[in-house]
């Protein structure tokens, strides 16, 4: 949809890419979650399960388009079905993913009342609703999460720990909050889209190598 | 003053003790070095005979404690595990 023509499948293969990572990551939160029986790695584990079902939803819905626009003709029954597939996948998208990145925030700044967890998600989703442009409010909404609380904890964190995986955990947050300030703005220029698409993968691309460090660690 | 030790790191420190004296020691060895009063030790011991990740061995009279090799994959498995929340800082 934002995407330049010579862009056309660059980006979902990023997006399946970065898929794969958030589902072996969530898959490595879940086995620490069984050894230690700490809710806070069953919530990490869900967070980047959702990322990866977000990203599910994404590849599919861009998919659908890609073949659809390779036909030489289109029916306009098939087209509005595809219209409406799409903006289905597309808040299916922004919801998983600002849930997912709620969660995050709310392990990082160690909110564990429901009722304001609760009430957090549903002032974010709501906020959604007036929107005229999801997708820029979704970015700035992502943005705002990410750059203001989850980042500067994971700085915080890399000061702390000072060890590799912490480095990389941050700097893949750093790539990701910088990510959706292109993304904001993919509407005014389509090379915005293409370089927050290429700082989104390569946020995930630390984070697998993060998990590799630990998981190779001898 | 020491920070309070959950279950899962009193049995790592237990493992982590047996493992760094050769993977063989005295029980009065484990209760020195793993800051745990008798009858709470006794208890973690059992469970970890129980889950096989240790041994009883007699030796020459004395009893000793082995690390297996499940004991020693729980060791690499736990630290692993503790380098990648510490690195989300959980």
């Amino acid at each position: 949809m934002f995407s330049p023509a010579w862009f056309f499948g660059y980006d979902t293969t990023f997006n399946i890419i970065s898929m794969f990572i958030a589902l072996f990551i969530g898959i490595y939160s879940l086995k620490t979650y069984k050894l230690t029986k700490l809710k806070t790695h069953k919530y990490l584990s869900i967070a980047f399960f959702l990322i990866a079902i977000s990203f599910f939803v994404l590849t599919t819905a861009n998919l659908a388009i890609y073949y659809t626009l390779l036909k030489q003709t289109i029916h306009v029954k098939q087209f509005v079905l595809l219209v409406d597939l799409l903006k289905a996948s597309l808040i299916g998208y922004i919801v998983i993913t600002l849930i997912a990145y709620l969660i995050i925030t709310a392990l990082a700044l160690k909110i564990t009342e429901r009722k304001t967890l609760l009430l957090i998600f549903l002032i974010t989703l709501i906020s959604l609703i007036p929107a005229t442009n999801r997708f820029f409010s979704f970015h700035l909404i992502a943005l705002v999460i990410l750059g203001v609380f989850a980042t500067p904890f994971f700085y915080r964190n890399m000061i702390e720990y000072t060890k590799l995986p912490s480095i990389l955990v941050f700097l893949s947050f750093l790539f990701l909050t910088l990510s959706h300030v292109f993304l904001l703005f993919m509407g005014i220029n389509s090379l915005y889209y293409v370089i927050g698409t290429g700082m989104q993968v390569i946020s995930y691309l630390m984070l697998a190598i993060q998990l590799i460090a630990v998981y190779f660690k001898k | 003053m020491m920070e309070r030790r959950n279950k899962l790191e009193i049995i790592r420190d237990i493992i982590k003790v047996i493992y760094e004296k050769n993977g063989k020691i005295k029980p009065t060895h484990i209760l020195y070095k793993s800051n745990l009063s008798h009858t709470k030790m006794k208890v973690y011991l059992n469970e970890l005979l129980g889950k096989k990740l240790i041994i009883e061995v007699i030796d020459k009279n004395n009893k000793y404690y082995s690390v297996t090799t499940e004991g020693i994959k729980f060791l690499e498995d736990y630290e692993r595990v503790t380098e990648f929340v510490k690195s989300f800082g959980l």
